[in-house]
C-alpha cells in the first residue's frame, strides 16, 4: 500500500517534470512558428537586395543595406573576436595552472554576463565620439568584445577535451609549440573550435544592443566604408517593429525570418559538427 | 617556454589593433575623415530651377525624434529618387533626447527633435558658431478612449475635464462633468483608467503644456515636462505605457481607459478619438482644416530659426485661437549647425531641407497622421537655411 503510494507520487512528479521540460522548449517553437508564419511570405530575392521602403507608397522594399551590413559586421567581429578569443582559449586550456589564466578565465566568465548595451556605450566613447561619426568599425569592435568570452571559453573546452596522451604524443614528435598546438592539436580539436566560432557568429549576428550606440543605421547605403554608418538586421527590426506603419511591420517580420534562418542554420551546422565528434 | 609564442602572437594582435586605431586618429584633424566620403564630389551652382537635378552627391547623417522618423524616411526616399540616388539623407530614429545629445557631441550632421533646444544648450551652440532650428512638419496629439459602445468621434471633452481625469478628480465615466458635455451618450458607471507615457517624451511635454494652459490646477500641481508625476497614479487609476505604441496598446487592452497619442498611432491601431473643445468653444477633431487653422494662428508668436524657441514651444503654441483650430498641435523640428567644415555637406543640407519645406509639404509627400506646414511657417526654415555656411 505504502509502496504503491510512493510509486504513484513518483510517477506523478516525473510526469509533471517532463511536462515542464517540454513546456520550456515551447517558446522556441512558438517563436519560430510565429516568425515564419508572419514573415516567411515577404522573403524573396528582391527583399534581400532592395532598399527599405518609405512608410507609405512605393514598392514592398527590402532589407538590402541591413543584410549587407550584418554580413560585414559579423565577418569583422569574427575576424577580431575570433582571433583574440581563439588564442585566449588556447592559453586558458594549456596554461590553466598560471595565475594569469585563472584571472582571465574569471573575467571572461563575468564578461559573458555583461550587459551588451554597456559594451556599446564603451565603443561609442572610444570609437564614435572621437571620430565624430557613427561608424561600422565601432559596431564590429563592440560585437567582437561581446563574442570574445563565448569563443574563448568554448575553445578552452575544445582543447581541454583532447586526451592527454594525444598531447604528449604531439610534443614527443619534437616539433615546436606552435606546430604542436596549431597544426597537430588543432586538428584534433577542430570541431570544438569550429563550434566555438559558430556560436560567436550566431551571437554577433543576433545582437542589437552593442549596435544601437555605434553604427547609427543607414537607409540607402549598403556599405560606405568602415568609418561610415552601416545598418544591421536586428537594428532594422527594432526600428521598424516599433513604428505605426503596416508596411514597416511587414519588413520587420520578413527581416526577423531572415535573421532566424541565419541563426538556426548556424546552430544546426554546429550541432551536426558536435555529433560527428562523438561518433 | 610556449608561453612566449602565445604572448608574442597576442602582442602582435594588440599592437595591430592599437596602431589601426591610432592611424584613424591621425587622419582625423582638419576634418579629413569627416569629408572623405564626399571629397571627390563636384560642387555645382544650385539655382532653384535645377534644384533636384543637381549633380551634387553625397550622404548626410541625421538622427533623433522617433515621431519624425516615418515622415523623414518618406522625404528621404522621395529625394533619393528625385536625385537618382546621388543624395542620400540617412535619418535614424533614436529619440529626440538622444538626437540632441549626439548632435551636440558632433557625431551627427543634423538632429530631428520634437522639442526645440533648451535655453542653455541653445546659448552654448550660439557661442560656438550658431545654430538654426525650424519646424518641418506638424503633428497632432489626440485623446483616445476605449468605452465599449461609444464610437470614435462621439465623445466630447474639454481640456479642463481631461486635466481633472489625470488629476484624479474625475474618476468615473458618468461623472456629471463628462455627462454635461455628452448629454446624448449613455456613459457607464465605470472607473476611468488614465493611460500615460512611462518614458520621457516630447508627446507628454506638449500634452502637459496643453493641460497647464487650460487648467490652473494642473499648472500649479503638476506642470509640464517630458515626464511628470501623474496624480492619477497615486489613486491607482493610472497606467503607464512605453512609447506611443505602449500607450495605444494599453488603451486598446483596457476597456474604459483614456490616453493621449500622436495621431498616426491612433489611426494605425484604430482607436476611438475624442472631440476636444478649442479656445473658441467649438468641438474639433484634428482634420486638415483644424490643424491648418491652428498653425496659421501661431505664425505671430513663432520666432526666427536662429532664435531661442524654448520659451515659445510648446507653452505658447498649444490651444491657439481660431474658430476651427485644433488645440493640441505640435511641431517636429530639425536642428542644424550654422557652420560645417565640408562645403558639400552644407550644399546637401540646404538642398534637401529647402525641398522638404517647399515641395516636401505637398499632400503627396506627407505621410498619413502628419500635417503639412502652411507656407507662413515653412518660411521660417527657408530663411534659416540661408545662414548655413562653410567655416
Amino acid at each position: 500500500m505504502r509502496l504503491n503510494k510512493r510509486k504513484i507520487i513518483d510517477r506523478l512528479m516525473l510526469g509533471i517534470i517532463s511536462a515542464l521540460a517540454i513546456a520550456s522548449a515551447i517558446p522556441i517553437f512558438a517563436i519560430a512558428v510565429n516568425v515564419y508564419s508572419e514573415g516567411a511570405r515577404y522573403i524573396s530575392l528582391n527583399f534581400l537586395i532592395d532598399l527599405p521602403p518609405p512608410p507609405v507608397g512605393g514598392g514592398g522594399g527590402g532589407i538590402g543595406p541591413a543584410l549587407v551590413g550584418t554580413l560585414v559586421l559579423v565577418a569583422l567581429a569574427l575576424a577580431i573576436g575570433g582571433s583574440i578569443g581563439f588564442f585566449t582559449g588556447l592559453y586558458l586550456s594549456e596554461f590553466s595552472h598560471t595565475r594569469l589564466a585563472q584571472y582571465t578565465q574569471m573575467f571572461l566568465q563575468v564578461m559573458v554576463e555583461f550587459p551588451t548595451i554597456i559594451v556599446g556605450l564603451f565603443a561609442y566613447m572610444i570609437l564614435v565620439a572621437p571620430l565624430k561619426r557613427f561608424n561600422a568599425l565601432a559596431g564590429a569592435i563592440a560585437l567582437s568584445i561581446v563574442i570574445i568570452p563565448y569563443i574563448a571559453l568554448n575553445v578552452r573546452e575544445a582543447y581541454k577535451s583532447i586526451p592527454y596522451t594525444l598531447k604528449e604524443a604531439a610534443f614527443s614528435l619534437g616539433v615546436s609549440a606552435p606546430i604542436a598546438y596549431l597544426r597537430i592539436l588543432l586538428s584534433a580539436a577542430r570541431r570544438g573550435v569550429l563550434t566555438a566560432l559558430l556560436i560567436g557568429l550566431a551571437k554577433a549576428a543576433g545582437e542589437t544592443a552593442p549596435l544601437l550606440l555605434t553604427i547609427l543605421g543607414t537607409t540607402f547605403t549598403y556599405f560606405g566604408g568602415l568609418d561610415q554608418p552601416i545598418n544591421a538586421i536586428p537594428l532594422l527590426i527594432y526600428n521598424f517593429a516599433l513604428s505605426p506603419y503596416e508596411k514597416w511591420h511587414q519588413v520587420a517580420w520578413g527581416a526577423a525570418a531572415v535573421l532566424l534562418t541565419i541563426i538556426l542554420a548556424i546552430f544546426i551546422v554546429s550541432r551536426l559538427i558536435v555529433k560527428e565528434v562523438k561518433v | 617556454m610556449y608561453t612566449k609564442y602565445i604572448i608574442v602572437i597576442a602582442a602582435v594582435v594588440i599592437v595591430a589593433l592599437v596602431s589601426a586605431f591610432m592611424l584613424s586618429y591621425l587622419w582625423m584633424p582638419t576634418g579629413g575623415i569627416g569629408s572623405r566620403g564626399s571629397a571627390t564630389t563636384t560642387l555645382t551652382t544650385t539655382s532653384p530651377a535645377t534644384r533636384v537635378t543637381t549633380t551634387l552627391s553625397g550622404v548626410v547623417n541625421g538622427a533623433g525624434a522617433t515621431f519624425l522618423n516615418p515622415q523623414m524616411q518618406a522625404w528621404a526616399s522621395k529625394f533619393y529618387e528625385l536625385t537618382g540616388g546621388r543624395i542620400q539623407v540617412n535619418y535614424q530614429s533614436i529619440g529626440s533626447g538622444a538626437g540632441q545629445a549626439k548632435f551636440r557631441e558632433g557625431v551627427l550632421d543634423f538632429a530631428g527633435s520634437d522639442p526645440p533646444l533648451k535655453s542653455d544648450i541653445y546659448n552654448e551652440f550660439k557661442a560656438k558658431g550658431g545654430i538654426i532650428q525650424f519646424p518641418v512638419i506638424i503633428g497632432t496629439i489626440v485623446i483616445v478612449y476605449n468605452i465599449p459602445g461609444v464610437e470614435s468621434g462621439k465623445l466630447r471633452l474639454t481640456g479642463e475635464v481631461v486635466a481633472k481625469i489625470y488629476l484624479g478628480e474625475i474618476s468615473y465615466w458618468d461623472d456629471p462633468a463628462i455627462k454635461a458635455l455628452n448629454p446624448d451618450l449613455n456613459l457607464p458607471h465605470e472607473k476611468i483608467i488614465a493611460v500615460h507615457r512611462s518614458d520621457g517624451s516630447g508627446t507628454t511635454r506638449v500634452f502637459t503644456a496643453y493641460l497647464s494652459k487650460v487648467s490652473e490646477a494642473w499648472k500649479s500641481k503638476v506642470g509640464s515636462d517630458f515626464t511628470v508625476s501623474w496624480p492619477v497614479d497615486e489613486l491607482g487609476n493610472g497606467v503607464g505605457g512605453k512609447g506611443n505604441e505602449g500607450v495605444s496598446a494599453a488603451v486598446k487592452q483596457n476597456p474604459y481607459s483614456i490616453g493621449y497619442v500622436e495621431t498616426a498611432y491612433a489611426y494605425s491601431t484604430s482607436l476611438a478619438i475624442a472631440l476636444i473643445m478649442n479656445r473658441d468653444g467649438n468641438y474639433v477633431l484634428p482634420t486638415k482644416e483644424a490643424v491648418a487653422s491652428a498653425a496659421k494662428a501661431l505664425v505671430k508668436v513663432l520666432p526666427k530659426a536662429d532664435e531661442d524657441w524654448s520659451n515659445i514651444f510648446p507653452d505658447q503654441t498649444v490651444d491657439p485661437p481660431g474658430k476651427e483650430s485644433y488645440p493640441i498641435t505640435s511641431f517636429s523640428f530639425v536642428i542644424l549647425r550654422q557652420v560645417y567644415d565640408d562645403p558639400v555637406k552644407v550644399a546637401i543640407l540646404k538642398e534637401f531641407f529647402e525641398w522638404v519645406l517647399t515641395d516636401g509639404q505637398r499632400p503627396e509627400n506627407i505621410v498619413e497622421g502628419y500635417d503639412p506646414l502652411p507656407p507662413e511657417v515653412a518660411v521660417i526654415g527657408l530663411d534659416g537655411l540661408k545662414l548655413l555656411r562653410t567655416g
